[in-house]
């Protein structure tokens, strides 16, 4: 009877742990967005994390969005040579980056390099008791860690995308122009033809939304942490797992309602 | 000053307080003793407000912390000073930056002003003239000394040492003692101690309490608990300190 049981019982278990996570997760998610109301604003710490999670992370930026840019315009420049569409590549690859390349691997690096970061903090300073020792001073820990962190990334995320669309066309322009031959004019012709306003707006919108998750779920997992070095490991990759998956599923929850 | 009656604590089905009680006397040092498990820091935890009990009383300096808020809490929590365990410096902050990071936080000190108090509480730890040095730098007991220096940097009314001669060799332990005892003397603050070893809080305690399943069972100064013949302080005085296999 219990070998029958146990899979039910396993089930039970995966859907009380899913169940308590996102609660605890939305909780958290409330006390951030509470606390970025309150004093003390702490501007100094929130620039110090745009500068991690931002500025840092251009040049991971600047390879990713090149190489994607250019490796979609040899592999689109190649087929559309086939029907003598060449000068279409440029436009293909513009649309594509703005509304969904460059949000979503942006978003994956930002999860992978900054993510993965916080988590480890967070988890550090939980298990060496140094969020205790936040809590003794009467610094309310949410405000002082996961506030400026959660303001940061959901900030700096639409600039990173903004710079992840402009270093993906421009490895696109040198691909399809450079390589291909394709006419210079027509390449960037279709482009600014294609690609409108509200298709940078909408990628730099679920860019912002992705940030917000990675701070959340990240911060979350360092939070919460337990468990010594081995603890904050795996709370590190779970917080970069997560987060990757909420990133793919966020992205076609939005899409499929602004579509 | 703190008076803690009839604590009730458990963690899912496990009974960590049954029915605590004890009162910590302004300006005295004194020392919460009991086995490694028998819920000390949970009682710490309740004074300072970083635990809610299931049933008693706690007032510290006239307020019932039941009846707080959370921000009234962290109003009563600047009372403290907490000297961890394990120091719980930031470790990526130097020594300056750990000292004054209360002081930035809850006063409105200009710099200048800061660096003369962590100066100060620098020279009262036998530290002068490390600000600049990175917790990783420091020995265990010279972390030890700057996180008490961080712990009176606020001029605290009370101060918990979490433990403060565990994993101390017998000179550093001497230290640390000397310490707790000349910072009550120069500050004249309550002074909570928890700890395991007997032979330290014989020494700088004015009161003693000892915390068994859940319970104050000994309570008074070291000339009196040293007389008591509760099995449990037999052990501690015998210097055996042995957790109970079972209740019986």
């Amino acid at each position: 009877m219990n070998y029958l049981l146990a899979p039910i019982a396993a089930l039970g278990r995966v859907i009380i742990t899913f169940i308590t996570e996102t609660g605890s997760i939305l909780i958290l998610l409330f006390l951030a967005l509470r606390n970025s109301l309150r004093r003390p604003y702490r501007f100094k710490l929130i620039l110090e994390q745009m500068e991690f999670i931002g500025v840092n992370s251009m040049g991971i930026i600047t390879l990713t969005g090149f190489f994607t840019g250019a490796v979609f315009a040899l592999q689109t420049g190649k087929v559309f040579r086939l029907f003598n569409a060449e000068g279409y590549t440029g436009m293909v690859v513009g649309i594509s980056l703005v509304r969904e390349l460059a949000p979503v691997l942006t978003s994956l690096m930002v999860a992978a390099r900054a993510g993965s970061a916080i988590a480890a903090k967070l988890g550090t300073m939980r298990v060496t008791h140094q969020i205790d020792a936040l809590m003794v001073m009467a610094v309310d820990p949410v405000n002082y860690l996961i506030v400026p962190r959660f303001i940061a990334t959901t900030l700096v995320m639409p600039v990173l995308t903004a710079y992840f669309d402009f270093i993906g066309i421009l490895g696109s322009y040198v691909v399809g122009v450079v390589l291909l031959g394709i006419n210079e004019g027509i390449f960037v012709y279709r482009i600014e033809w294609m690609v409108d306003v509200g298709d940078i707006s909408h990628g730099l919108i679920k860019s912002s939304v992705f940030g917000a998750l990675i701070a959340i779920i990240s911060c979350h997992k360092g939070f919460y942490s337990g468990g010594g070095a081995e603890g904050v490991g795996r709370s590190t990759t779970e917080a970069v797992v997560l987060s990757s998956i909420s990133i793919f599923v966020a992205d076609y929850v939005i899409t499929a309602l602004v579509i | 000053m703190i008076d803690v009656q009839d604590l009730h604590k458990s963690f899912k089905q496990q009974v960590v307080l049954d029915g605590a009680s004890i009162f910590f006397a302004e300006g005295k040092i004194t020392t919460i003793l009991g086995g490694s498990g028998s819920g000390k820091s949970v009682l710490v935890k309740h004074i300072i407000g970083l635990l809610r009990p299931d049933s008693g009383t706690i007032v510290v300096d006239g307020q019932d912390l039941e009846t707080l808020d959370d921000r009234e809490l962290l109003q009563v929590r600047k009372k403290f000073g907490y000297l961890f365990q394990d120091s719980a410096l930031f470790d990526f902050m130097n020594v300056f930056d750990n000292i004054s990071f209360p002081l930035f936080e809850h006063t409105r000190l200009k710099r200048s002003e800061v660096q003369h108090v962590v100066a100060e509480k620098l020279r009262l730890v036998g530290l002068a003239g490390i600000e600049k040095k990175m917790p990783s730098e420091l020995s265990g007991g010279m972390k030890k000394r700057v996180a008490l220096a961080r712990a009176v940097a606020l001029d605290p009314k009370i101060i918990i040492y979490d433990e403060p001669t565990t994993g101390l060799d017998p000179v550093m332990t001497d230290t640390v003692n000397d310490l707790i005892a000349t910072t009550q003397e120069a500050l004249g603050i309550t002074t909570i101690v928890i700890s395991h070893d007997i032979r330290s809080s014989l020494r700088i305690s004015d009161f003693l309490g000892l915390l068994n399943e859940g319970k104050i069972v000994e309570f008074g100064t070291p000339e009196k608990v040293q007389e008591s013949e509760h099995p449990m302080m037999r052990l501690f005085l015998a210097g055996i300190e042995r957790a109970p296999v079972s209740k019986s």
